[in-house]
């Protein structure tokens, strides 16, 4: 590899959400019900009367979809990339609102890191959702998936 | 990059601890108004929401001014407004997330399991 090595830092986030809750159900089920698509649009999401249609390659790297499609047509949704995944104790993910609800979310992209913990036959999910600067979220995804993956597993 | 100062960031997330003002920066988010609208969804006593706006404006969160018996409200600087914003409704977001996900977890256990 010549020249010089793109720099990436991992942004601090300006602002965080963490929520925990536990859920009676073991950990294996609650994984699923977090990555398996048909699962995921049953349960996620905004309120409304039809379920999103999901799609989610979960591997690093991979990239996910929720999307609505309104009546008229319009489009709107849930998009990201797999930055860890851990099954069934971590998952990584960046975490943009798009289409007709880019307002939804406000602000930037975002990123968010899930952790499943086992409480005997029940779960213990740990959320948080962090706000991310705008532009080294851009810069990391036109910098490319194949070189950069194994620079950036060392970083996050 | 937003700049702030440590000290004032401290202020807000300790203001934004509670959900009920969390819920009222949320509203404020869409618009001003008065501490009775701000009151209007808990079941609450006026002074109980003064005393929450009051934290929000010490905080720095919220500016209010008031017209003659209405104390107005607003949601203050808008850069860490918008910051403020996606604090609030991410975190009422993802209560709500799991509120679904409990629901869906008991709608699909299946039969219990027998006793040994």
């Amino acid at each position: 590899m010549g020249g010089d090595a793109p720099v990436y830092a991992p942004p601090a986030p300006l602002a965080l959400v963490h929520v925990e809750r536990t859920f009676a159900a073991p950990r294996e089920r609650v994984f699923r019900a977090w990555t398996d698509p048909e699962a995921v649009s049953r349960w996620f999401g905004i309120e409304v009367p039809w379920p999103p249609s999901v799609e989610a390659d979960l591997r690093v790297g991979g990239e996910y979809s929720i999307t609505w499609v309104a009546p008229d047509g319009q489009r709107g949704g849930l998009s990201g990339t797999y930055l860890e995944v851990d099954p069934p104790a971590r998952l990584v993910y960046t975490f943009a609102w798009g289409g007709m609800l880019t307002n939804a979310g406000g602000a930037a992209n975002s990123k968010v890191t899930v952790e499943f913990r086992e409480r005997g036959e029940r779960t213990e999910v740990r959320l948080t959702h962090e706000l991310l600067d705008t532009e080294p979220i851009l810069a990391f995804h036109r910098s490319g998936w194949d070189t950069s993956l194994e620079r950036l597993a060392k970083l996050l | 990059m937003v700049k702030r100062s440590p000290g004032s960031l401290d202020a807000v997330f300790a203001a934004l601890s509670d959900p009920t003002r969390r819920e009222m920066v949320r509203r404020l988010s869409e618009g001003g108004a008065s501490v009775s609208e701000l009151a209007e969804p808990f079941d609450m006593s006026l002074v109980a929401a003064a005393k929450h706006v009051g934290v929000l404006e010490q905080a720095g969160l919220v500016s209010t001014v008031k017209e003659g018996r209405v104390r107005h409200c607003e949601l203050e600087q808008r850069p860490l407004r918008d910051v403020v914003a996606w604090v609030a409704r991410t975190g009422r977001f993802w209560e709500d997330q799991f509120d679904s996900l409990e629901r869906y977890l008991a709608e699909t256990a299946g039969p219990p399991k027998a006793e040994r």
